[in-house]
């Protein structure tokens, strides 16, 4: 039809723009990230809750030099589970943070190993607030590449491997429990290379 | 964040008045067009980095915009009303001289005006049209041409 883009322009250019601040729409996002972020931590608690259990018992088990069972070395419900919650933290699941390439980034970390299970799954914003401590001693650890993200780095001890990656401003760092048995106390004392500062 | 919130404030300061518009064309009531915006423009917060990188948020908040009109429409109050779909009849005052383009659009399903929108609005293609849509090219390309056939009818009619 004849010039109908210059006259929907014209309408168009009619339409009651309303003065809205631009700081209440990035208030607005803010808050959805943040209640995404707390329903995917809260998802990976239970997570790991889940997972602790499957490793053989529960925390307040007073025999705590019992080795704790390892699910098979390949969890793909696990994994899942996790890159689900990944691509939830990041968006309205089309998100680009895959938890798997993190898996097996990991993996690829320790050739001859079988691969580790999930341990824990986290989130944070600031990247050098979690990869920028010092090595703590047991430990290997090394920037890698992970496609798609912004920054990402590898870290390897006797008993766990993490990665962490960042994704824009968003940091997730996935650690794997590597080792055949732990006990529930070594757990607990596990100092972990890569933490996610607690708000 | 403030990487984050920098970026995105300056997105949404340039762009903010031609979603309105695309909102408002599309649902044809300044208040819903509003929360369209919004809607869309909270999803594009979220998705910001990802859209950044990929170098895609005209396009992703262009359909979070459509998605938004669709949701928007879904909801059980505005179920209720059977033409709810269609553009208010009192909802804006359209000027003078684009009554009957505003009548004709307002009749258009809602199907056909968002082809009208994307295409002769934002001047997109008929594929990019079809992607911000979800479908096919060929549906684009029908579509377009029942509603510019339906504008025609309807402009004509009115200057009879």
């Amino acid at each position: 039809m004849t010039g109908i883009d210059e006259r929907l322009a014209a309408l168009a250019e009619h339409a009651p723009v309303p003065h809205a601040p631009v700081s209440a729409d990035v208030r607005r996002g803010r808050q959805r990230l943040r209640t995404r972020r707390l329903a995917a931590t809260g998802a990976v608690a239970t997570v790991a809750v889940v997972a602790g259990l499957a490793w053989g018992g529960t925390a307040s088990e007073p025999d705590d030099r019992r080795a704790v069972d390892r699910p098979p070395a390949s969890d793909p419900v696990l994994a899942d589970v996790v890159d689900g919650l990944a691509r939830a933290a990041d968006d309205d699941g089309d998100g680009t943070v895959d938890a798997s390439e993190m898996i097996a980034l990991a993996q690829k970390s320790r050739p001859g190993r079988r691969g580790g299970t999930v341990f824990r799954f986290d989130t944070g914003t600031q990247w050098a607030a979690v990869v920028g401590r010092p090595c703590p001693a047991g430990w290997t650890c090394a920037p890698a590449t992970l496609p798609g993200s912004d920054d990402a780095a590898v870290a390897v001890s006797s008993d766990f491997t993490q990665v962490a990656a960042e994704y824009g401003d968003d940091v997730y760092v996935i650690t794997l429990l590597e080792r055949e048995s732990l006990t529930l106390e070594q757990v607990r004392r596990s100092v972990l290379a890569y933490r996610v500062p607690r708000p | 964040m403030a990487r984050r919130d920098e970026a995105f404030a300056a997105y949404v300061a340039r762009r903010r008045p031609q979603l309105f518009r695309t909102a408002w064309l599309l649902c044809g009531d300044p208040h819903r067009a509003e929360d369209v915006v919004q809607a869309a423009l909270t999803r594009l917060y979220v998705a910001w980095p990802r859209v950044q990188r990929a170098d895609s948020v005209d396009a992703y908040v262009r359909r979070a915009v459509v998605n938004a009109h669709l949701d928007e429409g879904r909801r059980p109050w505005r179920r209720e009303a059977p033409a709810s779909d269609h553009l208010p009849e009192e909802a804006v005052p359209a000027p003078e001289e684009h009554g009957d383009l505003w009548a004709a659009l307002r009749v258009l399903p809602p199907g056909q005006r968002r082809v009208v929108v994307l295409r002769h609005w934002w001047g997109l293609s008929v594929e990019e049209t079809a992607a911000d849509l979800g479908i096919s090219p060929g549906t684009v390309k029908s579509q377009t041409s029942a509603a510019l056939a339906a504008l025609r009818a309807s402009l004509q009619g009115e200057n009879a």
